[in-house]
This record gives C-alpha cells, structure tokens and sequence, in this order.
C-alpha cells in the first residue's frame, strides 16, 4: 500500500527541483520598472488617449478675458471668438466633456447630483452662447458602480474623445493615475486622497487631503457652544484612526476643550452604538466628533436620540436637506462644516445665486452638498477654458487654473490658491458652519456677508474673535 | 457590576438580532437541508417590499397591512417558488450542491430587485412600532426593538413547540433526512417541503422586516453582514436546536457589548477582536463544537437502495468535442491575442488583461473545487494576500517584481495549507463557513494593517522586467500574463492527469475506498488546498503589478470577500471542472457584462447588474450540471450530432 504514494513523492521532488531552478533563473533574470505615462503606451495598435494637448504653455492665469487677475475673473461675453482647434474632444460646435460618478453605490450615495450640478452650470454657460464659440456638451457620463472607476476612467481616455473629464464623484477613485498619465484636465467631488499630487486634477475644495493634521474646526466649534468635553468616534480602520489623529492633534494644540471619551475601534458597519452612547452620557461628552460614514453618523445620531442624550455632532459631510430633514430629531443642534458658502446664508455672492437660478431647472437635481461640488467642478473648467485663451489646449487650461491664487467660484468657495492646494494646504483654511434646526440648515458663527471663519494654521490658539472673510475675499 | 449589567443588557437587543437571522438558518436547514446564505438576500425582499409598502412617500399603507403582505403572503410566495422551480429537484442532492445554490441565488435576487427599485436609496426604514422608546431597567429601548426581542422569543418557543410536539414539525425532520422514507410511511413529501419553504421563507420576511429599522438605508450587503455574524450563533445551536441558536446569538451580542465597554481603544488586538468576534466564534465553533460534526453522520437510510443512475449524456465528453475544442481555442487564443494587442483600443485592452490575470485566478477554484472536490469561499482572500505580499515585498526590499510574486505565491500556499489542516477536518458546507469566516477575518482584521495594505496611500507596485524587456507597456503585459495564464494551465492539467489529481478523483468518488488503498486524504486535500492558494497568490501578484498599486482601495475595489462568491458562482456556471472554462470565466467577468452593455436599451449599469442576475441563476444549476451548464449544454448537443460517441468518456481540457 505503502507504494501506491511513490510516484507522487517523486513527482513533487522533480516539481520543486524544477521549481528551485525556475525561480533561480527567474531571479536572474528580472527587474523592475516603475509605470509611467510613457512607457505604459510604447505598444503598437489602439486609439489611445491624448496626453495633454499641444500647448505653449503660456498659463494665462491671470490675464483672462475681461481680466480677473489671481481669482480668475472672466467675462464670458469676451469669449465669443472661436478659432480651429485639433484638441481632443473640441469640434466645431461643441466642447466634449465626460462624467465619471458612482452613480449605483453600495453606499447609496447620490453621486449623480454632482452631475446635475455641473449640467446646470453647463446650462448658464451654453444660455450665454458657450465659449469660444462652441457649447458645452456633457457627451458621456460613466457610472463606474463604485468599484470599477479604473476601467471607467480608462474607457473615458481610450473612447470617448472628451476635452476633459467633469465631474467625477467616486468613492474609490482607482483611476486617478488613468486620468493623471492622460493629462486630461479633471474636476471633481475630492473625498480621496489620490486627488491630491497631479497638477491636471482638480477637487472642489482642493486637491490634497491631510487627515492627521490637526486644524482648528473643531477646537473652534467646541468652544462656540461651550463643550467642555467631546467626545471622538471611529472605525478601527487605518483611514480612520488617521482621521483621530488629527482629531486629536487639533484639540491637543488648540486646548479649548478636552476629549473625554474616545472609541476608535468600532468595526466598520456596526449598526449599534449603545454602549458608546451610554459612556458618553456617563463621561458628561457635550460634543460628538466623528470619522465615519454616513450611515455609521446617522445610527449613532439615532442612538444619542434614543437614549435622550442630548448630544450635538460636529459633521463634516453632512450638507443634505434629505439628511436632516428625514432625521431632524437626531440631528437637532448639530453642526455642519462645509468649504462653500451654505444657501441659507443671508447675503449671496454671485456664484451661489447663479447656482440656485441653475440648479433648480435641471430634472432630478437637488440642492446639496454634491450638486455644489458638480457646480464647483464645471465651474473650474470654465474658468480655465476662458483663462486659457481662443486656443485653448488640455495643457493651456491646466496651466491656467494652476496659476490662480484664489479661485472662489465667484465667491462661491473661501477661495483657493492652485499654486499650492494640489500638494499641501494653505496656510489659513476657512470653513463656513450651519446649525441643525427643526430638520432646517441655519448659517452659524458667522458675520453679515462673511460666512466663512479663517483660522491660520501656523497660530497656536484660536483667536478670540477669529477672522471672518467673504469667498474670494483675500 | 452595575455597568457590567448595563453592556449585558444592551447587547440584548442586537443579540436577538443575530438570533432571528440565525433562527431563520436553522429552520431552513432543519427543514429543507439547506444551508441558505440567500437567507440574508430573501429578508432583503421583504424589507424592501415592507419599505415600499410602508412608507408615506410610497404606497403609504397601514403596518399591519403592510406586514401581512410582505411577510406572510411575498416571503411564503417567494418560498414557494424557490420550492417548486429549485429545491424540490434537490432534496436528495449532496450539501454542497444545495450550498452553491443558495450562493447563486445571494447573487441574483439582490440584483434583480435592484434592477426593479433602481438606485434610489430606501433610507429610513420603517418599523412594525412607532420611533418612541422605553426605559427597561435602566436601558432605554425602542419599541421596534423590543418588538424584536419579543417576536424572536415567540418564534423561538413557537418553533421548538412545533418540531417537537406537532405531526408538521416531525415529518418536516423526517423529508429533510430521507424523503423517499418519508414517503413511504404515506407523508407527501412533495408538500412538506413546500410547507418548509414557505415557513422558512416567511421567517426571512419576518427577519428582513423587523431588521429593517436597525439600518440608516436598506441594503443586501447589510443583511448578509449580520446573517454571516449569525451563522456563529445558529452553529452553537448546532444548526438543529432553536432553542441553542437564541442563547448563542443573545450571547454574542452580549459579548459584543462587553468588548465595546472594556476592552482598551487604539489597541490593535482589540480592535481586531471587535470586528472579527462574529467570524472568530464562528471558526472555533466549527472546529471544537463537537455537535456541528455528528451532524455530518445524517445521511437518507434510503440512500444506497438504488444503483447508480447511467451516465447521462452530458457526463460524457466525445473525443471529437475535445479536438474540436483545441482546435476552435487555439484559433481564438491566437486570433483573440493578436487583436488585443495590436487592434484593440487601452480600454479593451485593460478588460482583456485583467481578465487574463483573473482567468489565471479562477485556475485556483477549478484545482480547489473541480478537481479537489472542496468548496472554497476564500480564493479572492488568497488572491488578497498574493497581492500585499508582492506589493511589500517589492516595497521593502526592492525584491524584482516577479520573484516577488513568486516568493508571494509560497508564502501564499502555506497560508492556505495553515487554513487548509484545521478546516479539512470539517469538509463540505462546514468548510465553505469556516473558508467564508476566514475571508471575513482577514478582510476585517489582517488587510486593515499598514504592514499588510500600507497606509492611507497604497504600496507602489512596479512592472516586470524580464530579460531585458519592460513590461511597462500594457500590450508587452497583456502578452506576459497570457504566458503566466499558459502555464498555469498546464499546472493544473497536469495537477489533474497526474498522481495527485487520480488521488483526489478517486476521494471525490469514496473517500473510504480511497483510504483503504493507502491513499492519504488530508495529505492529498492540503495539497491542492495550498497549491490552489499559491496559484490565487501568484494571480494576486500579477494583479498587484498590473493595477501599479495594491492598497485598501484597490481590496476594496478588487478582491473583497463578495468578489470570492461572485467568482465561485461564475466558475461554477461555466464549469468548475476545466481549465477552459476558468479561463472563460475570466474573461467572462470583464468582457460580458460590457458586450451586454452594447445592447442599446441596455446602460452599462444596467447591464452590470443583468450579468450578475446570470451569474447567479447559472450557478443554480449546479446540482444538475456540475460540469457547468455551459459545458453540459455544449456535450449535449455533441451528443446529438454524434450519436456514438456517447460511450467515450473523456475529461475536459
């Protein structure tokens, strides 16, 4: 019986001797080579992707039609004159442009209002007569289903022939290097990190995220209504136990509250925060700060309102009337940061009153937090196209959005200095703040026709009476 | 102690939670033979049909309305249907094949309903209570938790009721262990199975509908997520008993609770503890609790009256099917490559790689499944490790890429030969759990570690240079993977042909004739257990090098937990038994759903989720077509063309 085993003991000593002398002559023999651009497309056939366009490379950044220096001003009556142009995507009547969102999401986020948001801005453009004598055309929107953005992305620069890409809203956005090796100008949601390096892409709020810095916001909500004591949640994932760190760092540097309780371990999707609810009942925790997703702040919301705790959030995604109007219990009091300037604030500037005239008339928009971000998006490529000139290129329009120093949307956003948000932050952030009240945004901590509240990060405390600006103000 | 008092009484709630959906295992199993991981997808139907019924912006009909048709009239309907169209062709099938179906169908019925309801999200759910809450011995509790709590309690007494000391309950028991028996005595086995499906199926709808409020948004994947952390507390209750399966799902979620109150935050023990708790118990349980592996003795007293059936047609391969297939495969391998790399645009180009690279992964379940016999739910979780252990090894030590994913391959297989020796002790369903609760610990506990998926950046991967050619260029890479898909072709072939595969066939067909003529069967399934790994890890390598990166993004995006299912469902539809159809399954998951998407009425969303509904439905034909239906189908038709040819038995390529 014994024999029946021999043949496979000699088959596997022949095996992991051959093996042995593979993988030797493997190691002998192998490299590596880092992916770039270049060497990805040596390869013969296929239609491949442009890279960039055929630019001077003169920005224009500053000097835009109707001349808006650093902010990137324009005048859209000025950009009448069409000239020919052989760019990707440019025809003679139209401007190609492509979406990439995770419109079906096993999170159930509404991606597809960043969509709605930049059609609309595309409607105010195209009422005008477009630019440089041709109108923007949304030609292909990809949903890429939350977990296919690489293949989306890479369909969009071999398929579609688009001048640029707007917006993209992922949730995992696998397809950055796709769209940063094209060099196709890209505008987007930025809730990634891989935003944040290539000089063609371009998140709504600027382009690099830095989880563990310690920023003032909350230290500054906390003290506005008089929380001694917060309280901090996570997930014991690494994203967000980066997102405590910087929780911690801000609260340790800015010292006006303490955090008392803190629970950075919960698994992801836990639906039950009972026991985190009762301890920070126990632990007197008058402010909840959080690093989780919607649904983890919605149960959690649920949970304080079941135990009648009576303790706000500090929210950092949360701009949505469906959110808060459908939980106005468990959401009353508390606080929302957002980086434009909240619809209920009292004096409009320009961009959020063309945004509203705008948003309304396009089918299946909602107002929110993910159709600015889509308005943001069109927004940037607009400005760039007009900064860039009758002969606009990919390049040209890259060049010319990372030459301004205080892209506000027309005071849409606090304003942002593209020579430096691609790769690092600016030295002072703004925020603007709303309260939750009767399941209703109210603009808060702010002044009359300033909505945003600035912070310099190089300060060691929170100023008393900290600065207050209007977007684009510098 | 008080505190201590409080955790036990909060982790009450969710405890019945878990024993709801793990009662709901139990009372399919116990009545029907049928492991249902769908169970999570079926009360997913009813929540979603309670939501619409429900709610004010929707058809805005009152609760009790509401809840009689989505739980006591759509979930005994959806049972009678899986009865009459599924299960009552399989009562007398091997577990594993009941098992694969219930997979199949976890795939399909989400997608379908998603198909219909769009995406739109269903937030808020209601429940069978109004929002308000009640203060139990210092807890407050919301009334739709305590309806919960009191409706798992009269289930569970209703149910133990029933089994024992009901003629229904009895012969339930007895159609579930010997139909044919059963029969016998003058039950109509026929309709006691129905009756077991229609119960079963109601208690999914009773499961989903009173879950429903414990979600921000309703969601499949949040179903199946607490119905795999049930599984722990329906294996306490040895699949058999209601009465265990309440205490064991209660005492987990009062474990839970303990651990959210003590145990230290920040601490990386801890905090795997926490998540994996579930899939922890679930492991232990199958291995050391002694009741779950007498279960295994049942088996139909009738089984062996009959002789074995004739080969049917389709068992049967025509010598001339094979050349003709060599011969159509190497046309389209050749013809295929040659207009990937050199007429297809970088958008094809991508797809026909990864599938490529994918291809060579599914090579991994057709050695672990098809000719191994064992049914793994951990590939995509072996294909993971293959992935991070190339990228840090690269990373780290500058190691050439390709060595990397050679030496990750190794590293790989000994990690599924470390899973592998505990987990072949359990064989059949037990093994696919405690595959499923290893995915789930690794996704939960193991990629979340910056030494393992690196930080919130992911670990760059470079390309290959061998012999002096870069494989930077994706159309060089797309040849390179062709090659890799050669050879591990040819491994498995020969895996099959040789000494090892005649082991494990002559395993599949008696296990106990096999030992008796010395063979060694644990020696033989860790073999393939770990040589099936090291091929997923070497794939995962391939993948990690392809992509450029290998981070939690990329997981995420690639290699989740779910994603095994999926594949296992694919291979198994095309046929698990043959290198070829891995290698259309590979290609298949990429390259269908896009041609569909080429029809015009079809989006590409839409058509995403038609492909899986496909995927899920091939896969439940798996009991009569464990070849793969496309296989069947294929020799079926030989054998019509070619009468004679019935007689030669041959074994796919």
């Amino acid at each position: 019986m014994r024999s029946t085993s021999q043949p496979g003991r000699r088959s596997w000593r022949t095996v992991a001797a051959a093996a042995a002398v593979g993988i030797a002559l493997i190691t002998a023999a192998c490299g590596n080579v880092y992916e770039t651009a270049d060497n990805k497309k040596s390869g013969g056939g296929g239609s491949g992707g442009g890279s960039g366009g055929s630019g001077s490379g003169s920005s224009g950044a500053t000097t835009g039609p109707g001349g808006g220096g650093a902010t990137g001003a324009f005048d859209l009556a000025k950009t009448k004159q069409k000239n020919p142009s052989k760019e990707p995507g440019v025809t003679d009547d139209t401007i190609r442009i492509a979406s990439v969102v995770a419109k079906t999401n096993i999170l159930k986020i509404p991606a597809d209002q960043t969509v709605f948001g930049a059609q609309a801005y595309f409607d105010m453009v195209n009422s005008q007569g477009g630019i440089w004598g041709r109108k923007l055309q949304l030609v292909s929107n990809r949903d890429d289903q939350m977990v296919k953005n690489k293949e989306e992305a890479q369909g969009v620069v071999s398929q579609d022939n688009v001048f640029a890409v707007a917006p993209v809203a992922t949730v995992l956005f696998t397809g950055s290097q796709v769209f940063a090796d094209a060099g196709i100008p890209t505008f987007g949601w930025n809730i990634n990190p891989e935003w944040g390096g290539p000089p063609n892409l371009f998140g709504e709020k600027g382009s690099y995220i830095c989880v563990t810095c310690g920023y003032a916001s909350q230290s500054f909500v906390a003290r506005s209504i008089g929380a001694k004591k917060i309280g901090v949640l996570a997930y014991g994932v690494e994203q967000s136990a980066e997102c405590v760190k910087g929780v911690r760092a801000g609260v340790e540097r800015y010292k006006t509250t303490e955090i008392a309780f803190v629970d950075d371990s919960i698994p992801f999707g836990n639906t039950d925060y009972s026991v985190q609810v009762q301890k920070m009942r126990d632990a007197g925790i008058q402010l909840i700060v959080t690093c989780m997703d919607t649904s983890g702040v919605i149960n959690l919301a649920r949970e304080v309102a079941k135990q009648d705790a009576k303790i706000p959030q500090y929210v950092q995604m949360g701009y949505d009337y469906d959110l808060v109007s459908t939980y106005a219990k468990e959401f009353e009091g508390s606080i929302v940061m957002t980086q434009f300037v909240p619809i209920e604030s009292p004096d409009k500037p320009k961009g959020l009153q063309d945004y509203l005239t705008w948003i309304d008339k396009v089918p299946g928009a909602k107002r929110g937090e993910l159709s600015v971000a889509g308005w943001l998006a069109a927004d940037m490529l607009v400005r760039g196209l007009a900064l860039a000139g009758p002969d606009f290129t990919r390049q040209k329009v890259v060049e010319a959005l990372n030459g301004l120093t205080n892209w506000s949307a027309d005071g849409f956003t606090p304003g942002w200095d593209w020579t430096v948000v691609h790769t690092a932050d600016m030295t002072v952030a703004c925020q603007a703040f709303s309260k939750v009240h009767d399941g209703k945004f109210e603009p808060a901590f702010a002044e009359p026709g300033k909505p945003f509240t600035c912070f310099d990060n190089n300060d060691a405390s929170i100023p008393d009476k900290p600065r207050h600006k209007a977007g684009g103000e510098p | 102690m008080t505190q201590f008092l409080t955790y036990l009484l909060l982790g009450i709630p969710i405890g019945c939670v878990y024993a709801l959906m793990a009662t709901g295992i139990v009372v399919t199993y116990k009545t029907s033979g049928v492991l249902n991981l769908a169970f999570g997808a079926q009360a997913y139907v009813s929540g979603c049909a309670f939501y619409v019924l429900r709610s004010p912006d929707r058809l805005g009909l009152p609760m009790p309305v509401a809840f009689v048709l989505a739980v006591l009239v759509l979930g005994p309907a959806l049972g009678v249907l899986l009865d009459r169209a599924l299960y009552r062709y399989l009562r007398t099938a091997p577990p594993v094949a009941k098992l694969v179906t219930s997979l199949g169908l976890l795939v399909a019925i989400p997608q379908i309903l998603q198909l219909k309801l769009g995406s739109t999200p269903l937030t808020n759910p209601p429940g069978v209570a109004s929002d308000s809450t009640i203060a139990v011995a210092g807890v407050n509790v919301s009334t739709n938790q305590v309806a919960t709590m009191v409706i798992t309690a009269l289930a569970v007494a209703g149910l133990t009721l029933m089994f024992r000391h009901t003629s229904l309950g009895l012969q339930m028991r007895a159609v579930v262990e010997s139909p044919r028996l059963t029969s016998l005595t003058g039950v109509d086995a026929a309709r006691i199975g129905t009756i077991a499906w229609m119960l079963s199926s109601a208690f999914a709808g009773l499961a989903g509908v009173l879950l429903a409020p414990l979600f921000s948004q309703l969601s499949d994947i949040d179903y199946f997520t607490v119905l795999v952390a049930a599984l722990a507390a329906a294996a306490f209750g040895r699949l058999t008993s209601v009465g265990l399966t309440l205490l064991g799902g209660v005492a987990l979620g009062a474990a839970q609770k303990l651990l959210d109150g003590y145990a230290p935050s920040g601490s990386v023990f801890w905090t795997g503890m926490r998540g994996s708790l579930p899939f922890l118990s679930l492991i232990l349980l199958l291995l050391f609790w002694p009741g779950l592996r007498q279960n295994r003795a049942a088996a139909d007293p009738l089984a062996g009256v009959d002789p074995p059936p004739p080969p049917p047609a389709a068992a049967t391969r025509d010598r001339r099917l094979t050349v003709a297939t060599y011969a159509i495969a190497a046309v389209v391998i050749v013809g295929g490559s040659y207009v990937t790399y050199a007429v297809v645009d970088d958008f094809w180009l991508q797809l026909v790689t990864h599938g490529v690279i994918l291809a060579l992964v599914f090579l991994s379940i057709t050695l672990i499944t098809g000719i191994g016999g064992q049914l793994s739910l951990c590939q995509a979780t072996f294909c993971a490790v293959g992935c991070f252990a190339t990228a840090q090894l690269t990373d780290r030590t500058g190691m050439p890429v390709l060595v990397a994913a050679c030496v990750a391959a190794a590293f790989t297989a000994v990690v599924g030969a470390l899973v592998a020796i505990p987990a072949l002790r359990l064989g059949g369903v037990y093994l696919a759990l405690a595959t499923l609760a290893f995915a789930l610990m690794f996704e939960n506990v193991i990629m979340p570690l910056e030494a393992v998926s690196g930080g919130s950046r992911a670990v760059r991967v470079p390309r290959p240079r061998f012999l002096g050619i870069s494989f930077g260029d994706d159309r060089r890479f797309f040849l390179l993977s062709l090659a890799f898909l050669g050879l591990a072709s040819l491994v498995v072939v020969l895996v099959r042909e040789g000494t090892t595969g005649r082991f494990l066939h002559a395993l599949r067909t008696s296990e106990t004739a096999a030992a008796s003529l010395g063979i060694d069967p644990a020696r033989a399934k860790v073999t393939v257990f770990a040589l099936s790994a090291a091929i997923a890890g070497f794939g995962g390598g391939l993948l990690a090098t392809f992509n450029g990166a290998a981070g939690r993004t990329f997981y995420q995006a690639e290699l989740n937990y779910f994603y095994g299912l999926v594949w296992l469902v694919l291979v198994i539809t095309l046929g698990s038994q043959s290198a070829q159809a891995a290698i259309n399954a590979g290609l298949s998951f990429f390259l269908f759903p896009r041609f569909l998407g080429l029809i015009p009425f079809l989006d590409q969303s839409t058509a995403q989720g038609v492909a899986f509904v496909l995927f899920g439905l091939g896969a439940i034909t798996y009991a009569k077509f464990p070849e793969g239906i496309i296989e069947s189908q294929t020799r079926r038709i030989t054998g019509r063309l070619f009468p004679s040819s019935r007689a030669t038995a041959e074994v796919a390529p």
